[in-house]
């Protein structure tokens, strides 16, 4: 395939991915609203806000670093994306995972909320700087369980590449990792709640009380790109969780399915629990989930 | 040949003929004596003339034209003649010190101090041993006389006390003589030693109380108690007489009775100089008082001299070999203690706290420190070589209490000679400016440091073939001392361009593979550094000297051969980083805690490489460790040497502190370039303990814990620091715990990991310690939490720590990300899952302490006093720039690192198949884990998805409405402090209330007991010291028993 055609491919591929990211957003603010008892946002809410955001006449912005935090940001929404071959056995879809293994999104995950991060510190505003500050904190607890989980995958797949681990996953339900390991998976699960930062791990953004969060001082096209962002990394994660653990999509409709129903699964622990204090969220990803972790490891060395 | 009886004639003469002279004039009897000590002095130096050049075999002269017994046989042989030699010159040197107070006191002192030489001429000389205790007692008559030269009470009461126990030393002495002449017939030492007496008891009494008498004259731990009281108390210049010109010869005497005794009387001597030199060095930690310390040291000293007279025969060594070894120790000990008594002389104060007067006196600092460097062994004084070949004999033959004692002992010593050093040289005080320097009293300390150079370049000369690495380093102090008055810029670039020229021309052509990856980490990273230093406005005197000799030892550690080679560039390193450190403004604690543990490292690695079999010259140390296979107590403790220096978790303990109390820019070198010598150090001995880790695998998985575990803890303690160079310094200790972590794995796959970070981070490392030197420049503060929005003053320095930042998580496109794709996928390819969790759980760690730097800093808000911080000097930046473009080009091209360190490894360790390069992409076919990296692909990526939202976003948002400072969103509130508004202080409190009680300091707790012990422990044996004269003379009475008793005398 010739790099021009890639690129066509890579573009179109992102675009189905953020339309479906969008939308999935959407979907959950619809269905946290009914649980809560409200009406709640259309749909297509997400596609609006971020037209309407990137209208705006006027941006403030506190300096180049702050400018910079959103590019860093969506650059590391979709470059986590570039990096996951979202179809199995397809090479329109497969973007550019050639670049690296598992490992590689992992740590490039990272590259947006770094920048991100700094681009907020800019702000001045303190509530940015907490906000991040317990965001990094609670990561660096919940990627104990997500690491130990890869790393019992490459233990049982003899392999760190994304596309080996969903051709070792083909065969039918049962050959997915969901039940080959288990443990695996419930540890991965786990440590999904916290990367998606509902509840029980929302502290991160604080959504009810005053605007806490990286995002606070972001406003127009900024919080237009912010959100853009949020649909392709929600996204971007779900297929590589589908691809890691619940046997990778051959098409586009399994895909959407799969990552529908990845998702749903901290949709549901979010509006059914209260929230941890950041404290506490470390203390719990690293006791049960991390030994669940450790224990996915310690079954293929027995 | 010269007659040894002119020596004592002068002496005589000039004694006697003083008073009369003096009638006319005091200085004509000044005069007088100033040259019988340099006539003696001359004649000896004639004598070693002679010895060398002409034919000069006999040696022995008899008095009275008779033969012995009859006569009085004089010996004055190459010993004798060095010895008197030094002697002399040390009393003309004091006669010229005490010049002012002979003056004074009369013409009796300038007698007896001829009567003093006399005696210790004598003493050197004598072949006879009744004739012997005749000088002796001159000696000691002489001394007593010379202690009243203070007219002080406490100085009279120590003569008094002397004098009782001289008197005690002299019956025995006596006593001894008597009767053991009953069973020999002769007083000869030469004709004695050739019969053969039967060792009957009551002989063998007689020995013991000779031997004995001479003990006690050499002032043996407890029974000293006298001695130190003398040293403490009598004028300085008599003190170092004392220390020098009286134990000298009473230990040479002690020498020439050796033969005498029977064999089962030199272990016990051996021991008892063993105890007195590890207690009298304990004891002095607690002291103050300078003069009693150096005492002690001087106890100390001889207890070890006398180890090595006696102890020595028992593991074959050659006699010359033991008197080399007598020699080095002693000549050391002679002159540096002499020079620290004269100078304690011209400081005239008591305590060590208050020598801090010193810094205002450059001169005498140098002198201080030559003299305290040399006690400590360090090279390139000759105890170093002394101590470097008895650690070989005992180590080769298994003398492992000896070993201990002396290492332990020396450590000791080293402790409390260099606090005082940091004392001196470091301590905060307002002490006045001191009043003129008595030039007179400058002369004696000045030419003992010359006397001291010249004999450590004729030792080392004399035994070993000394090539480049002693001299350059030396070469380099001296050259840019003497140029160090010129300005700060010219001597770097002078700096610069010496390096660079040697570096490309000599070093660089003889290194291939693993030593051209060091030399450009050691050399090139330092060098590039060295711009970095020279943003100051002073002279800075001293700093560029160091810093060339640290960077010539660095380079000469890959080319160092034989293990002598490396070693003496080991602790050139150790001693110019050392010095380095205490330019740090308030570092003297800091700087104390590593050079002790860096010498301790550097004893065990002395240990190490004495359990190794001999290196062949000519060869690069490590090329030749390829085929060396060490034994396991020998890698054992190699390595905890070497993971010293790179600051291990357990012996971190000087790291945060080393690196946060040294100057800014230096903070740089000692983290991403010095480190790495221990690291280059921990390579070679995984190299060369192949067989023995592949026998023992309890080794390596110790060692790869001890890695993750070090990364772990360090990066969890970098996050709670509020010192932005102790958190850097928490940092490098983390990621050099990955590289150990990586050594551990002794796989291709692994040492290229570690290879890899140890070259990235160098990089990094250096970028960001040196843009936040210019922070601190500007600034003034450590605190982060007292800074704030700096990122719109300083912006270079901004993109520095930016960059820094993110190659040091790990974030890619940068390359720090193939740091961490190497160490995990090498962990987990080599069935280390667990590690590889834990490691993960290490670096996500990192991006904590890396926000809090890089926000607490740079983003924020902006303090009021920092309005008018200007950006870092162009100096600072020019090291930053280049490793930016570096990590820049090698994040881009990985494989310009990436194979050249593959291939070096293979070397040592065969690449394996499955690892492949296909262009940029590292491909991983192993059977058990497969993967690949491509970082320039990547790095082309990350460009696109971020230039295009960059794009688009300057298209429709080109124009943003700019806001001052605290225009924020803050909830209905308009803030107006930064410092309620900067969140920066305890920043990760959460973190703290979760993990916070893993880091309860403990090892830190423990090394604290380690110091409170042993300091409780010597201030426990320093109460045996009443400083009553009765309680001292039932000292010297026990310990006699007691020796007699343990030594089972029948």
């Amino acid at each position: 395939m010739s790099l021009v055609t890639k690129l066509i491919w890579t573009f179109i591929s992102l675009g189905i991915v953020t339309i479906w990211g969008l939308t999935l957003t959407g979907i959950v603010a619809k269905i946290f609203a009914r649980v809560q008892g409200r009406l709640g946002p259309p749909v297509w809410q997400p596609f609006i806000d971020i037209i309407k955001n990137n209208a705006k006449r006027t941006a403030v912005s506190h300096g180049i670093m702050f400018y910079l935090g959103p590019v860093f940001r969506i650059a590391g929404g979709i470059g986590t994306y570039m990096f996951i071959p979202a179809i199995y056995g397809s090479l329109y879809f497969s973007n550019f995972s050639v670049s690296g293994d598992v490992f590689l999104v992992m740590y490039f995950i990272f590259f947006g909320q770094l920048g991100m991060a700094l681009g907020a510190g800019e702000g001045g505003h303190p509530y940015s700087a907490i906000g991040v500050a317990r965001g990094l904190a609670q990561m660096t607890a919940f990627e104990v369980p997500f690491a130990l989980s890869v790393i019992s995958l490459a233990v049982q797949y003899h392999t760190l590449n994304i596309t080996e681990i969903v051709a070792a996953q083909q065969g039918g339900i049962l050959s997915w990792t969901l039940f080959t390991n288990p443990l695996a998976v419930i540890a991965a699960m786990i440590a999904m709640l916290g990367m998606n930062m509902y509840n029980p791990f929302s502290v991160v953004i604080a959504p009810q009380e005053t605007p806490i969060g990286p995002p606070t001082e972001y406003s127009a096209s900024f919080l237009g790109m912010l959100a853009t962002n949020r649909g392709i990394f929600n996204a971007a994660k779900m297929v590589l969780f589908m691809n890691l653990y619940f046997g990778g999509a051959t098409n586009l409709v399994e895909m959407i399915v799969k990552t529908f129903c990845i998702y749903f699964f901290s949709v549901f622990i979010g509006v059914a629990f209260p929230r941890f204090k950041t404290e506490d969220a470390i203390r719990f990803f690293l006791k049960v989930p991390t030994l669940v972790g450790i224990l996915a490891i310690a079954v293929f060395l027995i | 040949m010269v007659n040894p009886l002119y020596l004592i004639a002068v002496f005589l003469i000039g004694a006697f003929l003083v008073p009369f002279v003096d009638r006319a004039d005091r200085r004509l009897s000044l005069g007088v004596m100033y040259f019988s000590l340099l006539y003696t002095a001359s004649l000896s130096l004639m004598r070693l003339w002679q010895l060398f050049f002409t034919n000069g075999n006999e040696t022995q002269v008899f008095t009275a034209g008779f033969q012995p017994p009859l006569s009085i046989a004089l010996s004055f042989g190459f010993k004798e003649a060095l010895l008197t030699f030094l002697v002399n010159l040390t009393g003309f040197l004091s006669g010229v010190y005490l010049a002012k107070k002979l003056g004074k006191s009369g013409v009796q002192s300038i007698s007896i101090l001829l009567l003093l030489m006399l005696g210790a001429n004598g003493l050197i000389l004598t072949r006879d041993i009744f004739n012997g205790f005749v000088f002796l007692e001159i000696l000691s008559i002489a001394t007593y006389a010379l202690i009243g030269l203070k007219s002080k009470k406490n100085a009279l009461a120590a003569g008094f006390k002397y004098m009782m126990a001289g008197g005690l030393a002299s019956a025995l002495l006596l006593i001894g003589i008597a009767f053991a002449y009953r069973y020999s017939g002769t007083l000869n030492l030469d004709t004695w030693g050739r019969l053969l007496i039967p060792m009957t008891l009551g002989y063998k009494i007689a020995l013991f109380m000779i031997i004995m008498a001479f003990v006690i004259e050499l002032k043996p731990f407890p029974a000293n108690g006298w001695a130190l009281d003398v040293y403490q108390s009598a004028h300085s210049g008599v003190s170092s007489l004392i220390a020098s010109v009286h134990t000298g010869a009473v230990l040479y005497f002690f020498y020439k009775l050796l033969p005498l005794m029977p064999y089962e009387f030199l272990p016990l001597l051996a021991g008892t100089g063993l105890v007195s030199f590890l207690l009298s060095n304990l004891t002095a930690l607690r002291q103050k008082n300078a003069a009693r310390l150096l005492g002690y040291s001087s106890t100390a000293q001889t207890g070890l001299l006398m180890f090595v007279l006696t102890g020595l025969y028992r593991y074959n060594v050659h006699p010359s070999l033991v008197l080399f070894i007598a020699g080095g120790l002693f000549f050391t000990n002679f002159i540096a203690k002499s020079g620290l008594f004269w100078l304690a002389g011209i400081i005239k104060e008591k305590t060590t706290e208050k020598w801090s007067i010193l810094r205002k006196q450059p001169l005498l600092l140098v002198l201080f420190g030559v003299f305290i460097l040399a006690l400590t062994g360090l090279p390139p004084f000759p105890a170093f070589f002394a101590k470097w070949e008895i650690i070989q004999i005992l180590a080769q033959q298994g003398g492992w209490v000896a070993l201990t004692a002396i290492l332990l002992g020396s450590l000791l010593e080293a402790a409390y000679l260099l606090r005082w050093f940091g004392l001196a040289v470091r301590q905060n005080s307002d002490e006045p400016e001191t009043a003129s320097l008595p030039y007179l009293k400058l002369i004696p300390p000045l030419i003992g440091t010359i006397l001291l150079f010249a004999l450590s370049l004729f030792m080392g000369s004399q035994l070993y073939v000394l090539s480049e690495f002693m001299y350059f380093p030396l070469l380099a102090l001296l050259v840019f001392s003497i140029l160090d008055c010129c300005p700060l810029k010219l001597k770097g670039l002078l700096l610069v361009a010496a390096i660079g020229l040697w570096g490309w021309f000599s070093v660089w052509p003889r290194l291939m593979g693993i030593g051209q990856l060091f030399g450009l980490v050691l050399i090139g990273g330092a060098l590039v550094q060295v711009f970095g230093f020279l943003h100051h406005k002073g002279r800075e005197a001293g700093l560029i000297p160091l810093l060339a000799m640290l960077i010539f030892s660095l380079g000469n550690l890959l080319t160092a051969s034989t293990k002598l080679d490396f070693f003496l560039t080991w602790e050139f390193m150790t001693l110019s980083s050392y010095l380095l450190i205490m330019r740090g403004k308030s570092s003297h604690k800091a700087a104390l805690s590593y050079i002790l543990f860096s010498l301790g490292g550097a004893y065990l690695i002395l240990t190490g490489l004495s359990l190794m079999p001999p290196f062949s010259p000519g060869m690069a140390f490590y090329l030749q460790s390829g085929f060396h296979s060490i034994g396991l107590v020998s890698t054992i403790l190699l390595g905890i040497g070497f993971l010293i220096k790179t600051g291990a978790l357990g012996v971190h303990v000087w790291l945060p502190d080393a690196y946060a109390e040294a100057e800014n820019e230096f903070t740089s070198v000692l983290s991403s370039v010095l480190s790495k010598a221990g690291v280059f150090g921990l390579l070679l001995v995984l190299v060369m303990a192949k067989d023995v880790l592949a026998a023992n695998n309890l080794l390596l998985d110790a060692l790869s814990w001890l890695g993750v575990f070090t990364a772990f803890f360090g990066a969890l303690m970098a996050v709670f620091q509020e010192d932005v160079k102790k958190l850097l310094a928490y940092s490098s200790m983390s990621q050099l715990g990955y590289i150990i972590l990586g050594f551990a794995l002794m796989s291709h796959l692994g040492w290229v990991s570690g290879l890899y970070l140890t070259f990235t981070h160098l990089f990094f490392k250096a970028l960001i310690f040196m843009a936040i030197a210019g922070v601190i420049l500007r600034t003034g503060t450590r605190n982060m939490y007292e800074m704030g929005g700096l990122i719109k003053k300083m912006p270079i320095s901004y993109i520095s720590v930016l960059m820094g930042i993110i190659a040091v998580s790990g974030v890619p496109p940068l390359s720090g990300f193939g740091s961490k794709w190497f160490i995990y996928t090498s962990l987990i390819e080599q069935g280390h899952y667990f590690q590889a969790g834990l490691a993960f759980f290490a670096s996500a760690i990192a991006f904590l302490y890396l926000y809090r730097l890089i926000h607490t800093v740079f983003l924020g808000q902006p303090k009021p006093s920092q309005q008018n911080v200007k950006e870092a000097p162009f100096w600072l930046i020019i090291p930053q720039a280049i490793f930016i473009m570096v990590i820049m080009g090698i994040s881009l091209f990985p494989n310009y690192i990436t194979k050249p360190i593959s291939s070096a490894v293979s070397i040592f360790i065969e690449k394996p198949d499955w690892l492949s390069w296909t262009g940029y992409n590292i491909t991983l076919n192993s059977p058990v884990l497969h993967g690949n990296w491509n970082g320039n692909l990547v790095m082309l990526v990350t460009m696109g998805v971020f230039g295009f939202p960059l794009l688009w976003l300057l298209l429709i948002n080109a124009r943003t409405q700019k806001v001052k400072q605290f225009n924020i969103v803050f909830a209905a509130e308009r803030p107006y402090k930064p410092w309620t508004t900067h969140f920066a202080h305890n920043m990760f409190a959460h973190y703290n209330k979760a993990l916070g009680w893993l880091i309860t300091p403990r090892i830190t707790a423990f090394w604290n007991g380690v110091t409170e012990w042993s300091h409780s422990l010597a201030a426990a044996f320093s109460h045996i010291y009443t400083g009553n004269g009765q309680t001292y003379l039932l000292h010297i009475f026990m310990y006699i028993l007691v020796i007699f008793i343990v030594g089972g005398i029948r």
